[in-house]
């Protein structure tokens, strides 16, 4: 292993360098706007049902508030951090959470019906979040190296990824895990890996997935409900939720309702504050409000594609930017999706947005993993490139 | 190994460009689905369909009050208190559980049990003016969910027992103490009482009850009225309102962000006036119900109007109902209809008047002429006599009222000539209903024209009151016109919708009057009519110090089919006319049926007179004659 020996290529503080590549200050802007716009959402999704669960309107904006704050320093922290001290730490910090998200499995915290938290003190986290930034990270380092592995380093890589999306399968949190096949799966393609394989993967994961849902009877519920949520049988049961939502998408009409007056957040929405907070959005702001957030959304992407499509830059670094673009846009997309009825209905946060300590710290985290490669994909030319990389 | 990537990854860049057309692709798609939906209005339909629940406010029936805003209808608010046994219990349990630890005796629990329904038993008997041990049995009843405590618990009382159910779960144990210190002044127990609730709802309440009910009719327990103003005036009592839509949230409650408008508007605090006089209506109810003891008649009714502009004044009917309890009547419908409106008789001699201002309108009769009664007369093989069959010989017009005489009655409108006197009675609107505002008037029934001129005796029962039927309230209609000066006025109760202060919002102008005699010749019957309380059948009337005009009546009573008569039965009644020179007030009382030998002089004037006694009295009417000495009263006569 000679990434280690790697000198940090980068002094630690920001302003020293100049020439980072200009994706670097967009995204980090864009990152915060993003933040903001999802406290400004989540204050007024969230405030019913802070009213009749903890007699406090106010209870989820303040705790979000709190963890964006912890988090932002963590974010800048990330921004920061020379990538190369990620990648030294990346298995470590992998396995860890990968015990981790297994662990939840025995001591997790039960909500909605699926084990996912892992209480630790008095804050309960979520051990599958942070599974997401850091099988991004883990994936463009492998992918990297692919061919340089032997294939039992190959093997054992490729297993513990796999292993990594397994273990948050098994929670059961399949959106999530499908979310990071995703991912995983578009860095492979990224990455130059032979269609083949790839195309072989998504046979095989159809399959899967086909299985599974056939044999778990409330994601069969809810993949019925999909289908037509307006379905007598459906409208009290699982096609409620999307229902609700979709209600909540039409009433917004053009221009929405106002912030802050959306009716259907007030106890017809199920968790307004977290799976559901774009219908909530989509009520208030209308289909201004939607295509512009949707906008947004995609000159994020396109802004991380074309910082990972800057061929100067090293190809881990690349990689990282991509699988933190495709994981923060891809997830906000399922979540847009979950909420117009055009997927079927499961628990997926939107990014940035949604109720949730440990999904805004992961999301951070993935965010400050951005900006970073954003600033090291500009810094190539000056300190990186004359340094031999690899062996 | 060594790997130059940059060559390598500068052919991966096709598959970043796909990618890149997928994240731009998804978002268009999404937007596309998320226009659609926007523009969806059945999905906004069924949003604000959930949202939003129609509140159909409870509005109340307008508000009844008497010419001196004495409040004759009102909707009052009524709590309905039920208590669940059940929950009395569980609470002992819950109380016995904090107390105890681990599994609680079932000894203790029903001991507690027993002990706070006593308490509560105990506490609500004098709120509800009932006996303890029967509330006990009541509150202790464990089959039952829910036992009703009392079904008309006023405002007063409701708050009272309110203040006993403080909830527990609503109140902290230590803010309970400092509530109940700035809520009470005396010392409480501090004792709630679980298991209580309340239930709201509107009753019609009639303060005057059955003084009023022939008028103000009833509301049954849908809110429809049912009789008198309440049935006719329906439209006017209910403000309409259409239902407002307010926010709900998904468990059905009402949300505080679009409360429903007030619905405090001006209209719906409007009264309905009417024209009847309370105290009158009063006077007159026990002035007819005295004579209905006196008399023991079937039926009878007690009549005030004014006869300038047809308003009734009082209209009291016996039997009655008391409208505040309708239901215990219910297997006597008939009463709910005040029969002086709804069913016709045969008026006899209080109709001679009508008549005679008739005769005098035609010219064919002067108020001078004299007549000779030979005692009886047969027309159409039928003789008619007076009623004590004796003859008179010669007889003013004026005597023949006085004695009220038939022979000298046909005689006098055989002058006119049968088609004359038909054509004048079918002008002044006999057979027609008068078109007073209470619900199903009758109408009388009047003979064929060709039958009427052809046989001498249709011509002739006319004249003394039989074979013409009217409704009680019809017949003073005439007398009204012979009292104001020939204008047949239309008799109603109600005279205005107005504010909460009396303003005049809408005047309810009842149909225009219509003249129907002269004045002189009403003028003269009026004369004719205060020499009959002076000197002839009406003496019983009389009122020192005033001038009563008045005639007496005493018919056969007509057979519910209208055939013939029913043997030995009588229809007496008095019309008075006061004062007797200008009358401002027409008054009619009839007995139905009295049994025995009864005459519309004995039985229905000493009622007219107590009537009239009273309303000098508070009126405050100054006499226009020296108080004669003493004016004896005779038995009056036919």
């Amino acid at each position: 292993m000679n990434i280690p020996t790697l000198r940090p290529t980068t002094p630690l503080t920001v302003n020293s360098i100049t020439s980072w590549a200009p994706e670097a200050p967009v995204l980090r802007v864009m990152i915060y706007v993003w933040l903001v716009f999802g406290l400004v959402v989540l204050y007024s999704a969230s405030l019913p049902q802070g009213l009749r669960e903890f007699k406090d309107p106010t209870h989820f904006f303040m705790l979000q508030l709190l963890w964006v704050t912890l988090g932002v320093g963590v974010f800048e922290t990330v921004i920061r951090t020379p990538l190369v001290y990620w990648w030294r730490g990346s298995p470590f910090l992998f396995g860890t959470v990968f015990l981790a998200v297994l662990a939840t499995q025995w001591v997790g915290v039960e909500l909605n019906g699926a084990d996912r938290w892992l209480a630790l003190g008095p804050v309960s986290l979520q051990p599958s979040e942070f599974a997401k930034p850091l099988l991004v990270l883990q994936t463009a380092w492998v992918i990297d190296r692919w061919s340089q592995l032997r294939p039992p380093a190959q093997f054992f890589w490729g297993l513990a990824l796999v292993a990594m999306i397994g273990a948050v399968y098994t929670q059961p949190s399949l959106s999530m895990a499908l979310l990071m096949a995703v991912v995983l799966w578009l860095m492979a393609f990224a990455g130059g890996f032979p269609l083949v394989y790839l195309v072989g993967s998504v046979g095989a994961a159809v399959a899967v997935i086909a299985l599974k849902v056939s044999t778990t009877a409330y994601q069969m519920k809810r993949l019925t409900s999909y289908l037509d949520p307006f379905a007598p049988n459906q409208i009290q049961g699982a096609g409620y939720q999307v229902v609700q939502s979709l209600l909540a998408i039409g009433s917004g009409g053009w221009w929405g309702v106002g912030f802050g007056l959306s009716a259907q957040k007030v106890s017809f929405l199920p968790y307004p504050y977290s799976d559901f907070i774009f219908a909530v959005f989509a009520e208030e702001f209308g289909l201004v409000g939607v295509v512009g957030f949707l906008a947004f959304l995609t000159v994020f992407a396109l802004v991380g594609l074309r910082l990972s499509t800057r061929f100067s830059a090293a190809r881990p670094v690349r990689l990282l930017a991509f699988g933190c673009t495709m994981m923060l846009v891809v997830q906000s997309l399922m979540h847009i999706g979950v909420v117009t009825g055009l997927l079927p209905p499961t628990g997926m946060p939107l990014p940035l947005v949604s109720y949730g300590g440990s999904a805004i710290w992961a999301a951070l985290i993935t965010c400050g993993l951005l900006v970073r490669a954003a600033r090291e994909a500009g810094m190539v030319r000056l300190d990186v490139a004359p340094v031999q990389r690899g062996r | 190994m060594m790997r130059s990537p940059r060559p390598q990854t500068k052919k991966e860049v096709w598959r970043y460009w796909l990618v890149g057309a997928a994240l731009v692709l998804a978002p268009v798609g999404l937007g596309v689905r998320a226009w659609s939906l926007s523009q969806n209005p059945d999905l906004r339909v069924r949003a604000v369909d959930q949202q939003t629940r129609p509140l159909d406010p409870f509005i109340p029936r307008l508000t009844m009050v008497d010419r001196r805003q004495n409040i004759l209808a009102t909707d009052q608010v009524l709590y309905t208190l039920y208590a669940h046994p059940r929950v009395f219990y569980t609470e002992a349990k819950k109380q016995v559980e904090q107390t105890q630890r681990g599994e609680p005796q079932p000894g203790l629990i029903q001991a507690t049990f027993s002990q706070q329904t006593q308490v509560a038993a105990r506490l609500l008997a004098p709120l509800l003016k009932q006996p303890a041990p029967a509330l006990l049995a009541l509150l202790r009843d464990q089959k039952e969910s829910t036992v009703v405590l009392s079904r008309r618990v006023d405002e007063a009382t409701f708050r009272r027992i309110q203040s006993l159910i403080i909830p527990r779960t609503l109140v902290e144990d230590k803010l309970l103490p400092s509530y109940l210190a700035q809520n009470f002044k005396e010392k409480v127990p501090k004792l709630t009482i679980p298991g209580l609730e309340f239930q709201t709802r509107r009753q019609r309440t009639y303060p005057l009850g059955t003084d009023v009910a022939p008028i103000v009719g009833f509301v049954d327990y849908d809110g429809k009225g049912r009789a008198g103003i309440e049935q006719y005036y329906e439209k006017q009592m209910v403000v309409d309102r259409p239902a407002q839509a307010v926010s709900i949230n998904g468990f059905g409650q009402l949300l505080a962000a679009a409360p429903p408008r007030p619905l405090l508007d001006e209209q719906l605090h409007h009264r309905l006036r009417l024209t009847l006089d309370a105290r009158l209506q009063n006077t007159a109810n026990r002035a007819l119900s005295k004579g209905m003891t006196l008399y023991k008649a079937k039926r009878g009714t007690a009549i005030v109007m004014d006869p300038q502009s047809g308003a009734i004044l009082a209209l009291a009917v016996a039997p009655s109902y008391d409208n505040n309890n309708f239901a215990l009547y219910a297997k006597n419908p008939k009463v709910f209809r005040p029969w002086p409106v709804t069913e016709i008789y045969e008026p006899g001699s209080t109709f001679k008047p009508v008549n005679i201002a008739l005769a005098l309108d035609s010219g064919k009769v002067k108020a001078n002429d004299v007549v000779y009664d030979p005692g009886s007369m047969t027309l159409s093989r039928r003789t008619i006599r007076n009623f004590d069959g004796k003859g008179r010989g010669s007889l003013s017009v004026t005597k023949v009222l006085q004695v009220s005489n038939n022979i000298g009655m046909v005689k006098l409108m055989q002058k006119m000539g049968a088609a004359d006197y038909y054509d004048r009675l079918r002008g002044i609107g006999i057979g027609k209903a008068s078109g007073v505002d209470l619900p199903n008037e009758a109408a009388g029934v009047f003979k064929d024209r060709a039958q009427f001129i052809r046989y001498p005796i249709e011509a002739a029962t006319p004249a003394f009151g039989q074979g013409v039927t009217m409704t009680p309230l019809q017949l003073l209609r005439f007398h009204c016109a012979i009292a104001n000066g020939g204008l047949l006025v239309t008799p109603h109760v109600v005279e205005a919708l107005t504010d909460e202060n009396g303003r005049v919002i809408r005047p309810f102008t009842p149909a225009p009057s219509k003249r129907i005699f002269s004045a002189e010749s009403a003028r003269q019957v009026r004369q004719m009519l205060v020499q009959v309380v002076e000197g002839g059948s009406g003496k019983p009337a009389q009122i020192p110090g005033y001038w009563v005009g008045g005639k007496t009546g005493t018919a056969q009573k007509v057979l519910a089919n209208g055939r013939g008569y029913v043997a030995g039965q009588r229809v007496t009644s008095f019309v008075g006319h006061f004062p007797g020179d200008a009358p401002r007030y027409v008054v009619l009382v009839v007995f139905d049926e009295p049994p025995g030998r009864a005459f519309g002089g004995t039985t229905a004037a000493p009622v007219v007179h107590e009537i009239l006694t009273e309303l000098v009295g508070f009126e405050g009417i100054k006499p226009t004659r020296p108080i004669a000495q003493s004016q004896e009263r005779n038995d009056a006569l036919n």
